[in-house]
């Protein structure tokens, strides 16, 4: 079976002033019908770039190459007349900052309308009564009230329930949200996520997310990629995964042993601090990405990029040491 | 948005209570009174004395305050001790002329400034927007009056195409606009190059934002990205500006008019000055200095009409 | 790269290398800065320069054709060498232009300082008195003042500087009342430092950036109206020699000598050329949001 969506060897470049970023190296991952599959890193990993480069909306000029396809229809190849027809229709996006992804000069009623009048030819009569349905089901108080008025008269949840109802407007195969709940209140951030559970129940979306809050992630997501200065470091189901993390990078997100002082208010635990900075890579690296941050770190990792290979059943991992702990990968190694 | 309204309103009832004023004392602050400039040399003191006291120039200044405000009101604006004209009667042939020249320079700048600083922020970095750039800091530098001058060398002095100076009423149109196209340009130049660089920094500024992103990843074809969700944000800066320019506009009239010789009211202005014509000036600042403080309001609210935002804000403080 | 990280930088000094690297990047800045420079030192040296006696009048050289032996740029309507005359002029352009707008500054930052920090009577006085001159357009106001002042070049000097000093008091205040709030200003005010040090050793030096951006705009905008207002004979009088005055005298010849009519004109256009491109330079540096 084809799956929905498919990413083959993305690599994404940006030409800047003091040089080429090497922003995302030979990503690939799929996401299944009905699935929500995570992108997890820290800032400046690459993750908002892949996202940005499935619909062709990067900020600025890239040099992008690979393959994106949705049902097997290949994106990168399509004209821009045929990517528009995409966007919005079977694949749109919610982003992270409800405040300004919203146009302050049109009303709540007009944004939602467009997408229908612009996708599904309706009429501005039809749109408006088919975007107070769309309001109800993301759950916004008084939806009818609310076509008349301007995102600033809103809160930031209920701007964020406007995109959502925006995006899912014309029930898409694809929906990616980029950080949808970063920018909001704990009690909203939970609501925002029964309503992306609940959409993809009753419209069948696929969901990919974009985030760093790994309780995000062990809330609503299936799979995960976890990445690091542009590369795909492990992916795996998020269950698996977050027991058995054979990363060094993903070890140190999750802490290396979980502790209730960790966790935070909404009992979601964030990222753990380590030690260093994401490097900003060029070109291919010729090294481990992370050595320079990793405790794991041996002579061989400044050689090459390990690979991303089959750690445990379902699980991968790029990494010479892979294991969840240092003690485990050395038994490993002496084994092999 | 009504107590909006009301308190720019009253705002600007209030400025302009003090700047008539204002310009009541600066124009006794002028050297010498209205009675010496309007006498011969050498008129004796008697003399002096009883046009003071025709004029009503002996009674002290709050009297004198009241008594102006009060024939303002009932549109009296007094005589021109010089010419003996009726003041509110020069005003009335002096206006339109200046009207009909601010308002085809405007038009001008509009119809030029904004699709050119339109189309250099979508053409960014190209040779179009480098040329409009630079055309528009020349436009900012160099000043109207040797524009002015320097038109008239060109398309009067060297060409013979137009007219050097003076002005013709609308009764015959094609001299009209013959006349007053050179002055309505020179005034457009300098609108223009404001408003091109504000338009285009308008529009890369509102292209930049997040909604812009969302528009397109609604499936938006990129001319109504542009044209309805970028240029609807974009305008209302540049709204702004345009209001914020007419008081320029204002500026730039009085010399403009002087160096075409175009009988309007910044001319009038000059006159005054020169000849001491103290009533006359007194109520042209006066009238200009309205026409500026009700431009401004209708800035602000056509600006909080257009940004909603402003509108809920002003309201809270 | 590797040069970058061979030279030890402190932070500071990374820092200044950044912005002058900002700043020679557009080569219009640096040109402009040039032409400033050129002008600043004309206007110091003129009578130096100059090579003749700008007042020398001669009945039997008048409207001599520029590129003449002995007259550069020709002479005028009294055979005055107009070189001379221009390079004299110079002073008076640069004096108004700097002068006007550092008494606009000083005053105009004193006033928003203490209107933004001490509020109160103070500030809706200071304030109804900048919405009332900002209720004349600039023209009118530099006219009426300059007539008011009297026909002098100090005099539009000063009518100049009144009419910018609104702009600075908007500016300061503005960024006052952002300031005050911030937390090491409150700090301050709890470890008991008296208002002077607050407004002159916290405020002000964290305000700076509008203030010489907007300075950076008053400069040329100071020359055209002092041009203006010497064309307009409220200026510098003739015979004293300046460009507003050879651009108002030119006018009676325009048919006879072209040339005496386009050079005083270039030379204001050069000048507020220069300040405006070396001042856009100067935003690019302190204030990179506008762009890119």
């Amino acid at each position: 079976m084809t799956p929905r969506l498919q990413v083959e060897d993305l690599s994404v470049q940006f030409a800047t002033d003091d040089g080429p970023v090497l922003a995302v190296d030979r990503m690939s991952f799929t996401v299944e019908p009905r699935e929500v599959v995570a992108l997890v890193g820290e800032s400046g990993c690459g993750k908002s770039v892949t996202s940005m480069s499935v619909l062709r909306l990067l900020p600025r000029p890239a040099s992008v190459t690979g393959s994106i396809k949705l049902e097997g229809r290949e994106l990168t190849s399509m004209s821009e007349a045929e990517i528009r027809e995409i966007r919005g229709r079977d694949i749109s996006m919610i982003f992270q900052e409800p405040m300004s992804s919203l146009n302050p000069s049109f009303t709540v009623g007009f944004q939602i309308g467009e997408v229908l009048r612009r996708h599904e030819g309706m009429t501005r009569r039809q749109a408006n009564a088919r975007a107070v349905e769309l309001l109800e089901l993301v759950r916004m108080p008084a939806p009818k009230a609310r076509l008349r008025e301007y995102p600033h008269q809103l809160s930031g949840g209920m701007r964020q329930r406007v995109m959502i109802a925006m995006a899912v407007a014309c029930s898409p195969k694809v929906l990616i949200a980029d950080e949808p709940t970063t920018a909001l209140d704990v009690t909203i951030q939970a609501q925002i996520l029964d309503i992306l559970r609940d959409l993809r129940q009753e419209v069948g979306t696929s969901i990919l997310l974009i985030t760093h809050d790994l309780g995000v992630v062990a809330d609503i997501a299936d799979r995960v990629q976890i990445m690091y200065a542009g590369h795909q470091i492990e992916s795996g189901l998020v269950d698996n995964l977050f027991a058995h993390p054979q990363h060094p990078y993903t070890v140190g997100l999750l802490g290396a042993v979980p502790r209730p002082d960790r966790l935070s208010h909404n009992g979601s635990r964030r990222l753990q601090e380590i030690p260093g900075l994401v490097p900003v890579l060029r070109d291919r690296p010729d090294s481990c990405v992370f050595a320079p941050r990793c405790t794991r770190a041996t002579p061989e990792c400044g050689e090459s990029m390990p690979p991303l290979e089959a750690t445990r059943p379902g699980q991968y991992a790029a990494c010479f040491h892979a294991g969840e702990s240092l003690a485990e990968s050395a038994k490993e190694d002496l084994q092999a | 948005m009504k107590w909006f309204v009301l308190r720019k309103v009253g705002q600007s009832m209030l400025t302009l209570l003090i700047a008539s004023i204002v310009v009541f004392l600066g124009v006794r602050a002028l050297p010498g009174d209205a009675a010496t400039a309007m006498s011969s040399e050498g008129a004796s003191p008697e003399v002096l004395a009883q046009i003071r006291q025709s004029y009503g120039l002996d009674k002290p200044l709050p009297v004198q305050y009241l008594d102006w405000v009060g024939h303002l009101l009932t549109g009296d604006l007094g005589k021109s001790p010089q010419t003996g004209l009726s003041v509110s009667a020069v005003l009335a042939s002096r206006i339109p002329v200046t009207l009909e020249l601010a308002g085809v320079a405007l038009l001008l700048a509009l119809l030029f400034g904004i699709p050119i600083g339109i189309f250099a922020a979508l053409k960014r970095n190209t040779a179009f927007d480098y040329l409009s750039t630079t055309g528009s800091m020349l436009g900012l530098s160099v000043p109207h009056f040797w524009f002015g001058i320097l038109f008239i060398l060109l398309f009067a002095v060297k060409l013979h195409w137009l007219p050097a100076s003076g002005f013709v009423p609308l009764t015959d149109p094609v001299a009209n606009l013959q006349h007053i196209i050179m002055p309505a340009a020179v005034l457009a130049i300098g609108l223009a190059a404001v408003l091109i660089p504000q338009m285009r920094s308008a529009l890369i500024q509102s292209l930049s934002e997040d909604y812009i992103r969302t528009a397109r990843a609604k499936g938006l074809a990129q001319s109504a990205v542009i044209g309805k969700h970028a240029l609807r944000n974009s305008l209302t800066a540049v709204v702004t500006v345009v209001g914020l320019q007419l008081g320029a506009l204002i500026s730039g009239v009085v010399i403009t008019e002087q160096i075409f010789v175009v009988p309007g009211i910044g001319k009038l202005t000059l006159d005054s000055v020169y000849n001491r014509d103290y009533p006359m000036l007194q109520a042209v600042v006066l009238i200009t200095a309205s026409a500026y403080i009700v431009v401004n309001l209708i800035t602000d609210l056509v600006y909080s009409a257009l940004n909603p935002r402003v509108r809920i804000q002003g309201a809270a403080t | 790269m590797t040069t970058a990280m061979a030279t030890e930088l402190t932070p500071r000094a990374a820092q200044r290398r950044r912005l002058r690297r900002r700043f020679t990047r557009r080569p219009t800045a640096v040109l402009g800065l040039v032409g400033v420079a050129c002008f600043v030192l004309v206007a110091i040296f003129g009578p130096v320069l100059s090579p003749a006696d700008p007042d020398a009048t001669s009945y039997d050289q008048i409207f001599v054709s520029p590129f003449s032996a002995g007259h550069l740029l020709g002479t005028d309507d009294l055979g005055r060498d107009v070189l001379s005359r221009l390079i004299v002029g110079t002073r008076a352009s640069m004096e108004a232009g700097v002068l006007a707008t550092l008494i606009a500054a000083v005053i105009g930052v004193a006033l928003g300082l203490f209107a933004g920090y001490y509020r109160g009577w103070l500030d809706t006085v200071v304030m109804r008195t900048t919405d009332v001159l900002l209720s004349f357009p600039f023209a009118i106001l530099a006219v009426g003042l300059a007539s008011i002042l009297g026909p002098s070049l100090s005099n539009a000097i000063l009518a100049l500087a009144i009419s910018l000093i609104p702009t600075f008091i908007r500016i300061t205040r503005a960024e006052v009342l952002g300031l005050r709030e911030q937390d090491y200003v409150q700090a301050a005010v709890v470890s008991g430092a008296s208002g002077g040090v607050i407004m002159f050793g916290h405020i002000l030096r964290n305000c700076l950036t509008p203030l010489v951006v907007q300075a950076s705009v008053a400069i040329p905008g100071a020359i055209i109206g002092a041009a203006m207002l010497s064309f307009l004979g409220l200026g510098e009088q003739p015979p004293t020699a300046s460009w507003g005055t050879m651009l108002s005298e030119s006018q009676n010849y325009l048919s006879q000598a072209a040339w005496f009519a386009v050079l005083p004109g270039l030379a204001i256009a050069l000048a507020t050329l220069s300040f405006n491109m070396f001042g856009d330079g100067l935003r690019e540096v302190l204030d990179p949001r506008g762009d890119q």
